[in-house]
């Protein structure tokens, strides 16, 4: 049986979409990580709410109910500046690979059920990513040194086309 | 309204329906071993598929799957044929699952029900308890996530077939013993997936599983082999088979 390689070892055999679709996989893998340390696109994510008895934060925090069902334990706020976007980690894990990925273009993107979790996000000031600016300055950056030179001629080429869908 | 809030409202509608006709019969004066006979030679599923409220609730759900697959990932292309042979295999699937699990449940608190003298909310209530709407919410949303992910299986036959798949998402005390023993593996080719669960790479731990299959690359989140391990060792949950 093949033993399993990460797709990193076997990237000079890779043909070029295939490359595209590990670009967009590294992307995935950015995003999620900005995110669960509490970066949106924009900056520090919006805190949440502090108002009232019970905010939405302790709740979460309490895990307590039916809308916390399935909630990750390691996920929890310790305050309301904790926001990182994962209750059961759905909608970040539903991050995908989509559209016809081609030499030239790589989108990515979410179920609509999920991209409506994250539309609502980005309505109260926690855009993880938008149509205007989907990745940050230095996510672009650290793509295009990683992938070296084949992809970066890519990225440029496929300029203004890149792009990661939300909804 | 959205075609699965029809559908649960379809749903609660048919079985008020259904309980209705066995009341209509008492009301008819039939005795309870006439109605008991009666409900054991009935083959509810027939009744259920045949109903026509509820068949055009779940077609409408059927454009469910045409929204999935919208949304789906696609890395490469995949012939039409295929994909709606795909679509029917899993609506059909899907459809009969649901049908017979809302079978067994109507027949078995309808027999109960009668043998008990209950009345008909009653007997609406033991049904609509055995097989809530949320259940009906979960089965669905599995349905659609095992259908989106054997599109995506399919387009991983487009990548190397020795590339390395990683099971991601999070490790606590609700994580599966299935699910720990995935992501606790490591690294897997899609085959060694499949060797290890019969479907894995699709079904994943089943029912609203939090995990995701991914690439392994060096930017991988949610992937902790290692927290897997000791979690299954404090629950004492072997990992070996």
């Amino acid at each position: 049986m093949a033993k399993p390689k990460p797709i990193d070892d076997m990237f000079d055999k890779l043909t070029t979409t295939q490359k595209m679709i590990k670009l967009g996989e590294e992307m995935i893998g950015l995003i999620i990580e900005r995110t669960q340390r509490g970066y949106g696109v924009n900056g520090l994510f919006k805190e949440y709410s502090r108002k009232g008895l019970n905010p939405y934060w302790k709740r979460k925090q309490r895990g307590e109910g039916k809308a916390f069902k399935g909630q990750s334990e390691k996920h929890k706020p310790n305050s309301p500046r904790d926001v990182n976007l994962t209750l059961t980690s759905k909608m970040l894990s539903s991050l995908r690979v989509k559209g016809s990925t081609t030499a030239d273009q790589v989108t990515i993107g979410m179920p609509g059920t999920e991209a409506i979790k994250a539309n609502a996000q980005e309505l109260q000031g926690r855009a993880m990513s938008t149509t205007a600016k989907p990745v940050t300055t230095m996510e672009e950056k650290f793509i295009a040194e990683f992938f070296g030179k084949e992809i970066k001629k890519a990225m440029k080429d496929a300029s203004g086309r890149t792009r990661i869908v939300i909804g | 309204m959205s075609e699965l809030v029809k559908f649960k409202k379809e749903y609660l509608l048919m079985v008020s329906r259904m309980t209705d006709q066995v009341f209509q019969l008492i009301k008819a004066g039939q005795t309870k071993d006439q109605i008991l006979e009666l409900l054991s030679k009935k083959d509810f599923k027939k009744v259920i598929l045949a109903d026509k409220e509820f068949k055009n609730a779940y077609n409408a759900l059927n454009g469910l799957y045409g929204k999935a697959l919208k949304n789906m990932d696609k890395f490469a292309d995949i012939s039409p044929n295929t994909l709606l042979a795909i679509t029917k295999m899993n609506q059909a699937t899907f459809f009969d699952k649901m049908a017979v699990d809302i079978a067994t449940s109507l027949k078995g608190n309808m027999t109960s029900g009668i043998l008990g003298g209950l009345s008909k909310n009653d007997i609406i209530n033991g049904v609509t308890a055995s097989l809530r709407p949320d259940q009906i919410d979960t089965l669905v949303t599995t349905a659609l996530s095992n259908y989106t992910a054997s599109i995506n299986s399919l387009m991983a036959d487009k990548l190397p077939k020795n590339v390395s798949y990683v099971y991601t998402g999070p490790v606590d005390k609700k994580t599966r013993p299935i699910c720990l023993q995935l992501m606790s593996s490591g690294q897997l080719t899609r085959s060694q997936i499949n060797g290890i669960v019969s479907n894995g790479f699709i079904e994943r731990g089943g029912f609203n599983c939090r995990h995701q299959w991914r690439l392994l690359t060096k930017q991988t989140q949610m992937f902790d082999p290692k927290g897997a391990k000791k979690e299954a060792k404090l629950r004492g949950i072997s990992l070996s088979g």
